[in-house]
């Protein structure tokens, strides 16, 4: 089975937030966001840029809230799938911490939840947030099929010693 | 894109839901949705695969769903015994209370006192037949002038079509003036269609005082002088004529006005040089932009509401459309599309004997305004205090909320209460409905039925089958309507036992029926280009009009002309004002809905860095912004994306006491804005305001 | 190896195993996420206001779990609470009762009743939250998400046999009235006081307990129980929003950073 990750293009995403709302009404969790999502505007005028990130999580090849986790509540599926074992779970956030890219949320009961990369959904369905995007700046699918849709179109993977399943085109 | 067949099927199977298609109708544009419910509630809302807009959502009405059981929402009929003071009634009460005094109108002014305004217009249709033919008012009119009017009476004028849409895909360059889709504005088929083009190859240039999103994936951001965008494109236009760069051919055969308009841009002097002194923009970068613009094909340049936002906006809104008419990118793949709409029909008809004649004209018209393609609202609290130009004794507000939205919100209130009759009909209680006699519950998108045509390219119409029962007391508009109707002897044509009678009625012309629409959610019809070879345009000369026959008619310069914009900064006010608003938030069903209010709960003003630094405002200091008109105090963002001396508010929330959790949250900023209307298209210049500003 | 040698090895070894636990799963993954990669923030920027409040609502009062429910509010309270007054005043007892040379805290006296009082009272506080947890336990389905079965009932373990060990102590004393101070110990040592000779030593249980206890805290170190000092340092750590803020915005930044030679 595949390694499961994503493609992101930051040229496509608007920053319009979409996808976090279509997460969070798929996943039912309210107002809680599993998503990060930022508008970085950079230079000096008038040569200004702009780009904008939306990520999940990042399901890492070693992941670090896996690794940081007192209770061994967070385990690795797999497909990659890094998943939270919400009966484990005590709620003491350091995976938060751990984790580089802020990914763990915690709602108000304060167990652990994140991105579930759509876990209930079958493989050939896009995920939530995939499906919403108005730019088709998110894409699912196995890392191989990622990596050379990225390589197509000057994308790279991720570094980092976490190892994010994620190709970014900046 | 993975899409397997079936997958509404796995999705239905997957929340154990039933599927049925929907409108989402948080704004203007209408994409249609499949809602998947269960046991009464919503669990999950996704754009419609098969139609145009191949499923494509914005944020907004992601967090829709929140509506369906938000305890924020209107409930029952209400009537107001005092001021800030409703009680609830009953249906029959307040239906019977208002037929009442709709006759009595009638009786004692005449039906023309009575008018109709909306700003999201699900159903109103009903309202308009019985309104209009009816009970004899001319005056149904939606919320334009506080939108888009400059630019609807452009495209009217010059293309003879009151809403081109954009074939962004095939296009090879575009040029946007005042308009920024992939932000505030958000009609996302088309934002994908653009990103499409970009992916392409296709050049895009974002002309705008500030770094908008769409500007962010430009390749070329122009930081244009606010308000002087008509000079720029009269100076590109005399390029095009200069250099011989325009689609003789085309121009010959399908424009009015050719040689007039060549002769009229030499004679002003309307050169790149003359431009540059007024904008901002360098001589040459005009010139460049004209020889790209007219050598690239399939070209666009289009606008939406930045430009009207100026006493100068109409003529430079005819402008855009002017210059795609001069390199002939008008209707062909890539260009300016003038979309055919769907042969829908009335969900009824009135027989002539039964029909009402007003004997006096639509108000706009009696105002001054006859070319105004919607109601000049700036100039009704005066018809409704003085009685000028006739008096209006009665008004129904449907999801619209002038007394927030527009500017002198304070003459609103004041003229509100002058009314015989004031209704508001929506589905939150908003600052209008407080100052109205009877506020009525509509039921939400979720809770009704609607056909409506499509914003999409090809001719559709899409449906809205109710997902839930009604939401408390909360009717749809034709209910409402049809309670009105009935308590005043025309029940016999509003008759019907379930909405599936009037939709069929409507979609009764299409090549489809109303069962299957029941299941899709659409029908679309075969997107044709350059249609106007076989119908010509529908304009007074059947041509493309440089020259304007109806303004020479009615006295206005039949050419566009630059003129500066009225209110400019000067030394007490230094700062020239721009507004935009936020893509999360649209009128009120957004303000209560914690989702989105997480993730924008406040407006802010945008500054630039320099002018921020000199004045000694931080990144999230709260300052006050004064106009010759009032003073308000918003959140400060400071950012290099916007040009040194303009100040960019965001407008939208600052909803006060009446909405839930927004209360108190942002900041209202109309109360720094003063009444500017433009003398023919009637539009409210919103940005004709100088400020100054100071930390607090 | 007599019994008594076997205890004192024992008793080291199973907080040596609660001291191991706590540096591999607690310390370590604390160590890694904080020092290697320098997140810590420099004092000045510690929100005190955010701490405190953090501190009081979530330590303190365990606000996470009164916003599941107040039943399930109430079980936790009493146990943590129970708990941390009990081992409290363990703690006061061997430091009071041994060191310090006021007669108050001879045996009998108030001082000592005090003491026996706080033991007693947190104890039977532990004690119905523990009854309640694992009887509610018995019947929840959903609830499992949030228990700790195993760790209650060993829990339960080590209390019960604290009260039997008081219990003993004091059935094996001449009655005396002001030892009703003792609550739930001194009326278990009255209700064992016919079958006191025959039920063996106080000092038998006496061990038992405090081995039961150790056991525990080993236990402790290695698993979900671990939540006690894990749960109150991630939740005042969460409370700093410059930490928060700035490592989401180092983050982004980083992902976003355009590559060499690409505008």
């Amino acid at each position: 089975m595949g390694k499961k990750g994503w493609l992101f293009d930051v040229n496509k995403c608007t920053g319009c937030h979409a996808c976090e709302v279509a997460c969070a009404t798929w996943n039912q969790t309210g107002a809680v966001s599993w998503r990060t999502i930022a508008k970085i505007e950079a230079g000096s005028y008038p040569n200004v840029t702009t780009r904008n990130l939306s990520m999940p999580c990042l399901h890492c090849d070693n992941a670090p809230c896996m690794q940081s986790c007192p209770v061994a509540a967070i385990s690795k599926a797999a497909d990659g799938v890094v998943s939270v074992n919400q009966a484990t779970c005590v709620g003491c956030m350091l995976c938060f911490w751990a984790c580089p890219f802020g990914v763990p949320t915690f709602g108000a009961e304060g167990k652990m939840s994140k991105c579930t990369y759509c876990g209930d959904r079958p493989a050939d369905l896009p995920r939530a947030c995939e499906e919403v995007c108005p730019t088709k700046a998110i894409v699912s699918g196995d890392m191989e099929e990622l990596e050379s849709l990225a390589a197509l179109q000057g994308g790279e993977r991720v570094g980092g010693p976490a190892g994010p399943a994620l190709f970014i085109i900046r | 894109m993975k899409e397997t067949a079936g997958t509404t099927a796995t999705l239905e199977r997957l929340r154990d839901a039933r599927m049925t298609p929907g409108i989402c109708y948080v704004c203007p544009w209408t994409c249609p949705t499949e809602v998947f419910t269960r046991n009464g509630e919503v669990v999950y809302v996704r754009g419609n695969t098969q139609a145009s807009t191949k499923g494509s959502r914005c944020v907004k009405g992601e967090a829709s769903h929140v509506l369906a059981k938000d305890d924020n929402r209107l409930k029952h009929p209400m009537r107001r015994v005092g001021p800030n003071e409703f009680e609830r009634i009953g249906w029959d009460e307040a239906l019977g209370l208002i037929a009442e005094k709709l006759t009595a109108i009638k009786a004692k002014w005449g039906p023309e006192a009575v008018a109709y305004l909306w700003h999201v217009d699900p159903n109103s249709v009903f309202a308009q037949i019985f309104l209009t033919e009816c009970y004899g008012t001319p005056n149904y009119y939606g919320h334009t002038s506080a939108c888009e009017q400059d630019r609807r009476l452009a495209a009217l004028t010059v293309l003879g079509h009151v809403f081109p849409v954009h074939d962004y895909e095939r296009s090879k360059f575009i040029m946007l003036l005042g308009i920024n889709m992939l932000g505030a504005n958000q009609n996302l088929y088309e934002s994908r269609g653009l990103l499409a083009a970009l992916a392409q190859g296709a050049r895009l240039v974002v002309v705008d005082p500030a770094f908008t999103a769409t500007a962010e994936k430009a390749h070329e951001w122009i930081p244009i002088a606010p308000g002087t965008d008509g000079a720029l494109l009269l100076a590109m236009a005399h390029v095009i004529v200069q250099e011989k760069l325009y689609d003789e051919a085309f121009c010959r055969r399908w424009t009015h006005g050719f040689d007039e308009l060549c002769a009229h841009l030499v004679e002003r002097g309307y050169t790149p040089e003359w431009a540059e002194g007024i904008t901002d923009v360098k001589a040459g970068t005009i010139r460049r932009l004209a020889r790209e613009f007219a050598a690239a094909r399939p070209a666009m340049i289009e606008t939406f509401k930045g430009l009207g936002n100026y006493s100068n906006g109409l003529d430079a809104s005819r402008m855009v459309y002017v210059l795609n008419a001069l390199t002939g990118q008008i209707d062909g793949p890539g260009n300016l599309i003038l979309k055919d709409w769907a042969p829908l029909q009335p969900p009824l008809s009135v027989p002539e004997e039964r029909k009402s004649k007003p004997t006096r004209p639509p108000l706009h018209v009696a105002m001054g305004y006859p070319l105004a393609p919607d109601l000049p609202t700036q100039l009704l609290p005066e018809a409704i205090l003085k009685g000028t130009p006739y008096p209006v004794k009665g008004l129904f507000f449907q999801c619209t909320n002038p007394v927030m939205s527009e500017p002198n919100t304070r003459l609103y209130r004041q003229a509100l209460g002058e009314l015989e009759l004031s209704v508001a009909i929506d589905t939150y209680f908003s600052e209008t409905a407080a100052e109205c006699q009877f506020v009525l519950p509509e039921a939400s998108f979720y809770e009704r039925a609607e056909v409506r045509q499509s914003l999409a390219m090809p001719p559709e119409a899409i449906l809205c089958v109710p997902a839930l029962d009604p939401y408390h007391e909360a009717r749809p508009v034709y209910e409402i309507v049809r309670g009105l109707a009935e308590r005043m002897g025309y029940g016999d044509l509003f008759r019907w036992d379930s909405w599936e009678e009037w939709a069929r009625r409507i979609v009764r012309d299409l090549p489809t029926d109303l069962d299957t629409m029941k299941q899709t959610g659409f029908w679309s019809g075969e997107l044709k280009y350059n249609k106007f070879e076989q119908t010509g345009f529908a304009t007074p000369s059947g041509k493309i009009e440089l020259k304007s026959e109806s303004f020479a008619k009615h006295g206005y310069n039949p050419l566009p002309e630059y003129r500066n914009r009225k209110v400019v900064p000067d030394t007490d006010y230094p700062f020239q004002l721009i507004n935009t608003k936020f893509e999360m938030h649209c009128n009120l069903t957004t303000q209560s809905n914690p989702i989105l209010l997480r993730i924008r709960g406040e407006n802010w003003a945008e500054l630039n860095t320099a002018d921020a630094t000199r004045l000694g405002i931080k990144d999230g200091d709260q300052m006050e912004i004064v106009s010759p008109t009032g003073r308000v105090v918003i959140k400060a963002k400071v950012r290099p994306g916007i040009r040194p001396g303009v100040v960019c508010v965001r407008h939208g929330h600052g909803f006060g006491h009446w909405q839930g959790i927004a209360k108190g949250r942002g900041t209202h900023i109309n109360p720094i804005l003063d009444t500017n209307v433009n003398p023919i298209s009637g539009g409210i210049g919103y940005n004709e305001c100088k400020v100054r500003i100071r930390r607090v | 190896m007599s019994l008594m040698s076997l205890f004192w090895v024992l008793i080291p070894l199973f907080i040596g195993i609660l001291f191991m636990g706590l540096y591999r799963n607690l310390l370590v993954k604390l160590a890694v996420i904080f020092g290697a990669s320098g997140r810590f923030i420099p004092l000045q920027e510690v929100d005190a206001a955010a701490l405190g409040q953090a501190y009081t609502e979530e330590v303190l009062l365990q606000k996470r779990i009164r916003l599941r429910g107040r039943l399930p509010w109430a079980r936790h309270m009493l146990i943590s609470w129970g708990f941390t007054v009990l081992f409290a005043f363990d703690i006061l007892t061997a430091l009071f009762t041994k060191y310090v040379p006021l007669e108050a805290f001879n045996h009998g006296h108030a001082g000592w009743l005090f003491l026996k009082f706080g033991l007693n009272l947190s104890g039977m506080v532990l004690l119905v939250g523990l009854l309640i947890a694992l009887l509610r336990g018995a019947a929840a389905t959903d609830e499992a998400r949030f228990t700790d079965r195993p760790g209650a009932i060993f829990l339960l373990l080590v209390v019960l046999s604290g009260f039997v060990a008081q219990a003993m102590h004091f059935a094996n004393l001449p009655p005396e009235p002001s030892r009703g101070w003792a609550l739930l110990g001194h009326w278990l040592g009255e209700a064992l006081r016919p079958w006191a000779p025959y039920l063996g030593s106080y000092s038998f249980f006496w061990m038992a307990h405090a081995l039961l206890a150790s056991a525990f805290l080993a236990y402790l170190g290695w698993s979900r129980m671990i939540h006690v000092f894990a749960a109150p340092l991630g939740r005042i750590f969460y409370s700093q929003p410059a930490l928060r803020e700035a490592k989401v915005r180092a983050v982004m930044e980083g992902l976003l950073k355009p590559r060499a030679g690409k505008s």
